[in-house]
């Protein structure tokens, strides 16, 4: 929850969570893909490598018998900062490898191609690569098959998530949305944190449509997402829950923290129209909020508690918040 | 760079795929991304000296599973597509 824009690595990240893939099990669509690489590139290891905070993680992997590795010694991690793909003939002879612990030990890395997984919003979230344990060089055929093949990883990832994102606002869908609630709530109550939800409806966004066409209520709609993302963390979780709703979970914030996000959310939308075909369309918002309940189980009493607040804040007019306690007790904010 | 290509029974399924006017758009999107990448990977694997009947089997065997997946998701994504609907008065829970 900062008012400075996210950092490139933290929007990397957060892109990489979206995905839902880390430590996930192997799949067949995935090891397909590294065992054609190995075959047709006549090398000994072919990895998926995803880049974690501090580890990079092997979706599929053929000839390393190891699970992950830590970031620091990873030569995905330099593949990433790039998007050519990224080539070491020969690692003893590079400053940047030469002492790197899979250079000098197991599984003596020489040679490494390792091709960025450029997703959708331009982050690269891993790559595709292959290793040789003695010097080599790719010719230019065989970089475009890695490259082939690393496309070929992204439209799995992507189609994969097509059915847990809205595809408008980049949202996560109610279904996944509610999955990660019920998730967050049960850490939440096994370390005794809170945790906040908060539930978001664009106003009048049925009248947008009606006046201006759905393409303009479709760019109010991409708007307030993307203040709203821009507005959050990267632990922090966001749905689309309906035609107009957004639901916000922030875990590890109490009611001030929570507050606090939705002040700012509530003043940003109000001033930054969405653009469309020339014209700005002003809009606002109204917000239900409430924190984490000593008898909450799963999402579903949060999700209530929340719903009846952003309910309570619709009667009243538009652009209110409204904060309804564990007790169930409301109180208007704004 | 497909005419360069046999037409493979697997090029086909896809176009009969794309063929689908009910296909979503963002899945439409995918499956035409999907269809370039391996036909540009055939025609690479062709250059590098791959073997034809290999070559279609690579080919069926990646789209197979990418078929699977497909279907997994294609009625979830169908749902989602058809349960977003905007009103001012929807219940929230």
């Amino acid at each position: 929850m900062t008012d400075k824009p996210k950092s490139a690595e933290a929007k990397r990240l957060a892109t990489l969570k979206e995905y839902d893939v880390l430590d996930t099990p192997p799949e067949e669509a995935f090891d397909r893909i590294t065992r054609l690489a190995q075959s047709a590139l006549r090398m000994p290891i072919s990895l998926i490598s995803l880049i974690d905070e501090n580890r990079q993680w092997f979706k599929s992997r053929q000839g390393l018998n190891t699970p992950e590795t830590s970031r620091e010694v990873s030569f995905c991690a330099h593949a990433i900062q790039r998007d050519p793909p990224f080539l070491v003939p020969n690692a003893l002879l590079d400053e940047r490898f030469c002492n790197n612990p899979l250079v000098v030990g197991e599984p003596h890395i020489r040679f490494y191609a390792g091709v960025p997984l450029k997703m959708k919003d331009g982050s690269n979230i891993g790559t595709l690569c292959v290793i040789d344990t003695k010097p080599a060089e790719l010719t230019e055929t065989e970089m475009s098959i890695l490259s082939d093949l690393a496309r070929l990883v992204v439209d799995e990832l992507e189609l994969r998530q097509l059915a847990t994102t809205d595809s408008l606002t980049g949202a996560l869908t109610r279904r996944s949305f509610e999955k990660d609630l019920d998730a967050e709530l049960e850490r939440a109550k096994r370390y005794k944190h809170n945790a906040a939800l908060i539930l978001l409806d664009v106003d009048h966004l049925a009248g947008v449509n009606e006046t201006f066409g759905h393409g303009a209520g479709d760019a109010v709609l991409r708007k307030v997402a993307a203040i709203s993302k821009q507005a959050l963390r990267t632990v922090d979780v966001f749905g689309r829950i309906d035609g107009d709703k957004f639901a916000i979970l922030l875990p590890e914030t109490g009611k001030d923290g929570a507050l606090n996000v939705v002040e700012r959310l509530h003043q940003e939308i109000k001033s930054s129209p969405a653009a469309q075909d020339n014209s700005l369309i002003a809009t606002t918002a109204s917000f239900g909020v409430t924190v984490i309940a000593e008898t909450d189980r799963t999402g579903h009493g949060m999700m209530k508690r929340a719903g009846d607040a952003l309910r309570q804040a619709k009667s009243a007019g538009v652009a209110k918040i409204i904060f309804k306690d564990a007790d169930d007790s409301l109180s208007e904010v704004a | 760079m497909n005419q360069c290509l046999p037409v493979s029974d697997t090029f086909r399924a896809i176009q009969t795929r794309l063929d689908d006017p009910n296909l979503p758009a963002a899945v439409r999107e995918n499956v035409e991304q999907h269809f370039q990448h391996l036909i540009s990977l055939a025609h690479n694997l062709k250059q590098l000296g791959v073997d034809q009947e290999e070559i279609n089997h690579h080919m069926a065997e990646i789209y197979g599973k990418y078929e699977l997946a497909l279907e997994t998701n294609l009625a979830r994504i169908k749902d989602i597509e058809g349960a977003l609907v905007v009103t001012d008065d929807e219940e929230t829970s």
